[in-house]
């Protein structure tokens, strides 16, 4: 036996390092553990997490033998069943409907027009023959939908029937039409993402950024920008509609990662997911406001008091970079840099998902996306401003064959 | 927020149980429908655009002859002295339907170990509250009061059935209750102002299909009209297509047929298929207000071994539901992808269902979630154990 709480998780490399540095003894689950993981977590089990019940019934003996504290999962499509194993061994962790309410897009409409929230107008399609129809109701342009799934998979602009009904073949079950999609009115307006963490059903926004999208029709998330160019007045009405919604979802304890629009001032949600931000997001959150997402999931799931330290920085841009045109790409691997230095206070990190010489795709291409992420920030603009400058420099990132690899542009000068 | 003000629910009588603590709203509780004005109950039900399976006639029949074990405990919702919401629900101790749902992908923790208040049955083409407008608050507090009085009543668990998707639902979903899609109706929202107009809205294709059906159908010497059946014809087609289809006929047992066809005489709106030598399908319906549902086939199995006339009996009853500008037409369950072609459009009903204890409720959402996947394989023709009805 240890005095040291005990907390499952499921999934998730970076959650294991936190859990062993804030002093908690991990369980942890997954149909495959990686040799280095085994070694950071205390009890490794492997088990089919596709079977709900029978991971219930791996786990159970562990947690009377030694109780869990709580069930987390940093996985979108692990959240529902941490969310499970926390309800059925009586734990703490994040409500079962909740997960379920933000992992099922049409879920989310209902939640939202069930509670008089303002809401994107919607009509879920489960036959391709269908599709047209609902559109034509709907009305055009709209925005096509897989049910389920965070990010922008699949997510596509239609501006007519035609456009619909192929962007609708493509999500269909061949030859038999069935489907199981979302339209929505496309919500005309900028974009925010918000960072939130709700402990015992308290929510706090912890940040809130701009962000920059690719063209239609597949709206890739391509930049963010911190502060987010709200006024105050704008601010408060974001952030009490975000509070309203994670309470009607049922979100008790967890974080989530918000992303809505304003339509005429009016905020509208486009997607909420109950676990930190993808790519190197919640790095730069923790930067603007201090709260590391994984640590702030740890204490909602534990009860305890949300850790913070002091914001890095006021200014912050993170771009991603995308590439116009199919090539290989080239750039200095000197200048990478996984973590930003404590020391540094107007620093940047630079990622890479491709090493030089490797194919890449451009951001309209099916298979194409994003193949890097560069954060910069500091105290004011023109540091940023700087840095961008600097950083072009250095990394000299180029495709064969174009001209100039494009970093999708940020407020300032040329990242084109 | 609902206070529990008395508790005196007793047979023939319509008991206050429950109080609305703003003022707003009294809830009272009916333990049979009887003990409820019939007038002002199908008033609240055609005023909130609600169906015949709402009604004050079908809970009647439903009551005088239950297909399983039920107690009647409909909420009544009051504004004053003026009736503006009700909420059927039934004290299930035992329901083949709710059985059988259970039987499909139930975990084995599972244990119902007591009664279902549910809002109102499985057999229904619709369920859950109503209200009537500018009341929308009403059906809040009628949430709430199925909740308070499950409690009461020491239900293991408390749901809805057949709940149509919308914003009631949404508010479920935001209060833990597990949901699934259980069925789907398909419903024609009339639009046309001719029959003309109606064909003519297909695809050339599409049209000169169904008629081609159609006429194949009348070749075959069927002559398709609105009939009222007696009992007796009436249980032998249904229950031959349930025997059919592998369907135990307890789901409608003979009982309760006899007290619909006499209980609802007066929105009846069958339509049958007969020969020369009688009855050979019918399509039981009931218009109740601006809806006509489409609740019960069946078949004479005797003489035919497929449902032969479903395309001119569909085709009559389009063409009907025009000419009289019905305004909704329900063509009930199954056989999704014919009724599409006739320009019916899916709509899910859903099973909201919650214990109030969160380890049972997380077996219960597991169990949603395999028993919308089943029925989505059984809509999809993936899934070959399922029944009719």
């Amino acid at each position: 036996m240890t005095a040291r709480p005990t907390v499952a998780c499921i999934a998730g490399r970076r959650v294991v390092e936190v859990l062993a540095e804030m002093g908690l003894r991990t369980v942890l689950l997954d149909k495959d553990i990686p040799f280095e993981s085994t070694l950071l977590a205390d009890v490794p089990i492997e088990v089919n997490l596709d079977d709900w019940e029978a991971t219930e019934a791996v786990l159970r003996p562990h947690h009377e033998l030694q109780p869990l504290a709580a069930v987390l999962s940093v996985r979108d499509s692990y959240v529902p069943l941490a969310a499970y194993l926390a309800a059925r061994l009586g734990v703490r962790g994040l409500a079962l409907p909740a997960a379920l309410n933000c992992g099922n897009k049409a879920r989310l409409r209902y939640v939202l027009d069930g509670a008089g929230l303002p809401n994107a107008r919607y009509a879920v399609v489960d036959e391709l023959s269908q599709a047209g129809q609902a559109g034509d109701e709907l009305g055009y342009p709209l925005v096509l939908k897989r049910l389920a799934g965070a990010g922008g998979a699949g997510v596509r602009l239609c501006r007519d029937r035609a456009e619909l009904e192929a962007a609708a073949q493509l999500l269909s079950v061949v030859g038999t039409g069935i489907m199981q999609v979302l339209l929505e009115e496309y919500l005309d307006g900028p974009e925010f993402a918000v960072q939130t963490v709700t402990i015992d059903g308290v929510t706090e926004v912890v940040s809130i950024l701009a962000e920059r999208l690719g063209p239609p029709p597949h709206f890739a998330e391509v930049g963010y920008d911190f502060p987010a160019g709200l006024g105050s007045q704008l601010e408060r009405t974001l952030t009490e509609y975000i509070v309203a919604v994670l309470a009607a979802l049922g979100l008790d304890n967890g974080i989530a990662h918000v992303q809505l629009r304003l339509v005429d001032g009016v905020p509208k949600i486009v997607e909420v997911n109950p676990r930190p931000p993808g790519g190197r997001l919640d790095s730069l959150n923790e930067v603007v406001s201090g709260v590391d997402l994984v640590r702030a999931l740890v204490c909602a799931a534990l009860g305890r008091p949300l850790e913070r330290s002091a914001p890095m920085a006021t200014h912050a841009r993170y771009r991603c970079v995308v590439f116009d045109r199919a090539g290989i790409v080239d750039y200095n691997a000197a200048v990478l840099s996984a973590r930003y230095s404590d020391d540094d206070p107007s620093g940047s990190l630079i990622s890479m998902d491709v090493n030089p010489g490797d194919m890449v795709l451009p951001l309209g291409h099916p298979d194409g996306g994003v193949y890097g992420r560069i954060v910069v920030f500091g105290h004011d603009v023109s540091e940023l401003d700087e840095q961008c400058q600097r950083i072009e420099a250095t990394l000299r990132l180029r495709v064969d064959s174009v001209p100039s690899a494009t970093m999708v542009a940020g407020a300032g000068p040329q990242w084109w | 927020m609902l206070l529990k003000n008395a508790m005196t629910v007793g047979p023939h009588a319509t008991a206050t149980v429950l109080s609305c603590a703003d003022g707003d709203y009294r809830i009272d509780v009916a333990s049979q429908i009887k003990a409820v004005d019939p007038v002002s109950w199908n008033d609240v039900v055609l005023a909130a655009g609600g169906d015949v399976f709402h009604s004050y006639e079908w809970l009647t029949a439903f009551e005088m002859a239950p297909p399983g074990r039920f107690d009647a405990a409909h909420l009544l919702s009051y504004a004053g002295d003026k009736l503006v919401g009700v909420c059927p629900a039934y004290l299930t101790h035992d329901c083949p339907r709710l059985r059988y749902t259970l039987s499909c992908g139930t975990p084995h923790a599972l244990r119902v170990d007591g009664p279902v208040l549910l809002a109102h049955s499985l057999a229904a083409l619709s369920g859950g509250p109503l209200t009537v407008p500018g009341h929308l608050a009403a059906k809040d507090a009628l949430a709430d009061g199925l909740e308070l009085l499950a409690s009461e009543l020491g239900a293991w668990a408390v749901g809805y059935a057949n709940l149509p998707a919308g914003p009631f639902g949404g508010r479920l979903l935001s209060a833990g209750y597990a949901t699934a899609e259980v069925a789907t109706r398909y419903v024609i929202r009339t639009r046309w102002e001719s029959v003309d107009e109606y064909w003519a809205s297909m695809s050339g294709h599409r049209r000169t299909r169904l008629r081609h059906e159609r006429r194949k159908n009348e070749r075959s010497g069927y002559l398709i009209r609105q009939e009222r059946l007696d009992d007796d014809d009436l249980i032998r087609l249904v229950h031959g297509l349930l025997r059919n289809r592998g369907t135990p006929t307890d789901l409608l047992p003979a009982t309760l047929l006899r007290a619909m066809n006499d209980q609802l005489s007066r929105y009846e709106r069958s339509v049958v298929a007969r020969d020369s030598s009688g009855v050979r399908a019918l399509a039981t319906g009931y218009q109740f207000g601006g809806q006509w549902a489409l609740w019960l086939a069946g078949l004479d199995t005797e003489q035919l071994t497929v449902f032969e006339p479903y395309h001119a009996l569909l085709a009559y009853v389009v063409e009907a539901a025009v000419r009289d500008a019905v305004a909704v037409v329900n063509l009930g369950r199954a056989n999704g992808t014919v009724k599409r072609r006739y320009g019916a459009r899916p709509e899910p009903l859903l099973l909201a269902i919650k214990s109030g204890n969160r380890g049972y409720d997380a077996l219960l959402h597991l169990w949603c979630q395999k028993l919308e996947q089943h029925h989505h394989a059984a809509l999809n023709g993936l899934e070959t154990t399922s029944r009719c009805c």
